[in-house]
């Protein structure tokens, strides 16, 4: 796929392209030609250069869009990843294979993207320029604080944590759910560098009235409405003021990838990976449940009883997601090997909101279960490595299991938990197939 | 768009001669009253792939549903690679002025969900509203090529 503007016919006349009339701003909806085409030009591009007064709207090559042009952009920020699966392209998202997420900490080029905009200018540029964090609303001193303060004036820690898309593991629900279909790839566990949210938020002096925050970034809206936000999630102030809540500015000892959030962004634990703002440039401490965009409705949240699969679920009955469930991935051998040895080695990574107790690996679809070795954490909610040497019995085709276990005693079901309307929380077992030889 | 999964579903619920039950408001009552036409069978059997080369996927999402292209239809390169039908150019102009195609058809839906994806965009995300003839060209074109009741 390429989007490059400069790859687009750029003969035709300004108005005219492929024998099709373009409207431009000045020639308001007005179009020549009746029809089919002419509704497709007056609910596509032409009215997105009407409705927004886009500046030369009527230059833009059939089917490529104002919005285009930044797409190419975009997909310029993803290209050093390393064979990911691209679910979408406007906006960027983007997951990985079971067997690339084999390193114990996860390398920027392996690493999931989820954006719900687009990748803003000044990250496209790797720019921060005059960037600033403010922190206000239910606090006694509101803060606005450049970089350099935010990495000075704080204790700067480094720790190893999970970032999970709440919606990992979507595709495997029936009926679908709306949203990128991730399989199991919408996760990782890189270094992240930065400071504790909690010592930035005291600095501010975190009033009573405290209840929630509400994390904003500057990414453009998809429909090119500059007044319209992408998304701006938060989490309860108790979570914010955890020590493990983060705002950082750096994976795996450098700068954060435009892609991930240049300069700045938080990452919080345990809870599903909207709630860590990318581009981040504002932390709104608010006295209510934060409502800002993907918040309600049925965004990463959850049925507040159990409903049959395909239930339209009222959105008054919807409840925020808040902690991720126990999960673990099979990161070797790869699926799909073949001419293994039949005393094969398999390793992955598990993880929860908490600690993980233990790991079972099975041959036999579930029938026996082993228990794998499972090392500690490195620092609380980084994932833990387990290893198992399995002996297949005889020659043939096998499907290795693995089943985490967490402190409060849940374990991964064999099959998808409970359906909901936008297919979240998903955390079956992973399930890869060999031969052996 | 055939789909082994549905047309199984449909000639085992006529089979056994039930009748769709009425829809009620309340959720609570419905998900409590299990809708054969609508509730998938949990033991549902993965259909219409066997011995296939998904035997070495055994995480492939079940049913053939999400991510798994739509067969025997023509496509077209020039508009995002869609199923040709009717609605495909107004479906691709309309979605593609914000996002990619990619956003929808990755998408296995409910007819409902559609419908309420449609006022979402434009109650939510900036869409502009396009107007009933253009809703029902589209939301039809989607529900015929990425849906999970047919």
């Amino acid at each position: 796929m390429d989007y490059r503007n400069e790859d687009q016919p750029s003969g035709a006349a300004p108005n005219e392209i492929d024998g099709l009339s373009i409207v431009s701003e000045e020639d308001g909806a007005q179009v020549e030609d009746a029809g089919r085409r002419t509704f497709l030009k007056a609910t596509g591009i032409a009215a997105l250069g009407s409705a927004l007064a886009v500046p030369f709207a009527r230059f833009f090559p059939e089917g490529l869009s104002p919005v285009g042009i930044a797409q190419a952009q975009d997909m310029d920020a993803y290209a050093f990843k390393d064979q990911l699966t691209l679910l979408n392209d406007r906006p960027v998202n983007a997951e990985t294979a079971a067997h690339l997420l084999d390193d114990k900490i996860t390398p920027a080029n392996r690493l999931f993207i989820r954006n719900n905009g687009m990748v803003p200018d000044h990250a496209l540029a790797m720019d921060a320029t005059g960037w600033t964090l403010t922190v206000d609303g239910e606090v006694d001193n509101p803060l606005e604080l450049t970089l350099d303060q935010l990495k000075s004036d704080f204790e700067v820690v480094t720790r190893q944590l999970v970032l999970e898309c709440g919606g990992n593991g979507r595709a495997f629900f029936v009926p679908g759910a709306s949203g990128n279909q991730w399989t199991t790839g919408a996760v990782g566990c890189p270094e992240w560098t930065g400071v504790r949210m909690r010592d930035v938020l005291n600095a501010a002096g975190v009033k009573p009235t405290a209840v929630y925050t509400g994390h904003y970034g500057n990414d453009p809206h998809l429909s090119g409405d500059p007044d319209k936000v992408s998304i701006s999630r938060g989490i309860p102030i108790e979570k914010a003021l955890e020590e493990d809540s983060l705002i950082v500015w750096a994976m795996n000892g450098e700068d954060l990838p435009a892609i991930h959030g240049f300069p700045l962004r938080t990452i919080v634990p345990g809870y599903p990976g909207s709630t860590a703002q990318k581009w981040l440039n504002r932390i709104w401490v608010r006295d209510v449940v934060h409502d800002g965009p993907k918040m309600g409705g049925y965004s990463y949240r959850m049925p507040a009883y159990p409903v049959a699969p395909g239930t339209e679920v009222p959105e008054e009955d919807m409840v925020i997601m808040t902690t991720m469930p126990v999960k673990s991935l099979i990161t070797s051998p790869a699926t799909g090997t073949n001419s293994v040895g039949r005393s094969l080695d398999v390793r992955g990574h598990a993880w929860a909101d908490g600690d993980v107790t233990s790991v079972h690996v099975s041959h036999d679809f579930g029938q026996t279960w082993q228990e794998a070795n499972l090392e500690k954490p490195r620092n609380k909610y980084c994932w833990q490595h387990f290893n198992a040497t399995i002996e297949l019995p005889q020659a043939g085709y096998y499907e290795i299991w693995a089943r985490a276990t967490d402190t409060n005693g849940y374990t991964q079901p064999v099959t998808t938990p409970g359906w909901n309307p936008r297919g979240y929380g998903n955390n079956m077992v992973h399930r890869i197939a060999v031969i052996a030889s | 768009m055939k789909r082994s999964y549905s047309s199984f579903i449909l000639t085992c619920v006529f089979a056994i001669g039930v009748a769709a039950l009425a829809r009620s408001d309340n959720a609570l009552a419905e998900s409590a009253t299990l809708n054969p036409m609508k509730t998938p069978n949990p033991m549902m059997p993965n259909p219409g792939m066997p011995m296939s080369p998904m035997s070495v996927a055994p995480m492939q999402p079940l049913g053939g549903l999400a991510g798994q292209p739509e067969t025997g239809v023509a496509r077209d390169p020039e508009h995002g690679n869609l199923p040709i039908s009717a609605g495909m150019e107004e479906t691709y102009y309309s979605c593609t002025a914000c996002h990619s195609a990619q956003t929808f058809a990755q998408m296995r839906l409910t007819d409902e969900r559609w419908e309420y994806l449609w006022d979402w965009m434009i109650k939510e995300q900036g869409m502009a509203d396009y107007g009933e003839e253009a809703r029902t060209v589209i939301l039809g074109y989607l529900k015929e090529h990425f849906s999970s009741e047919r």
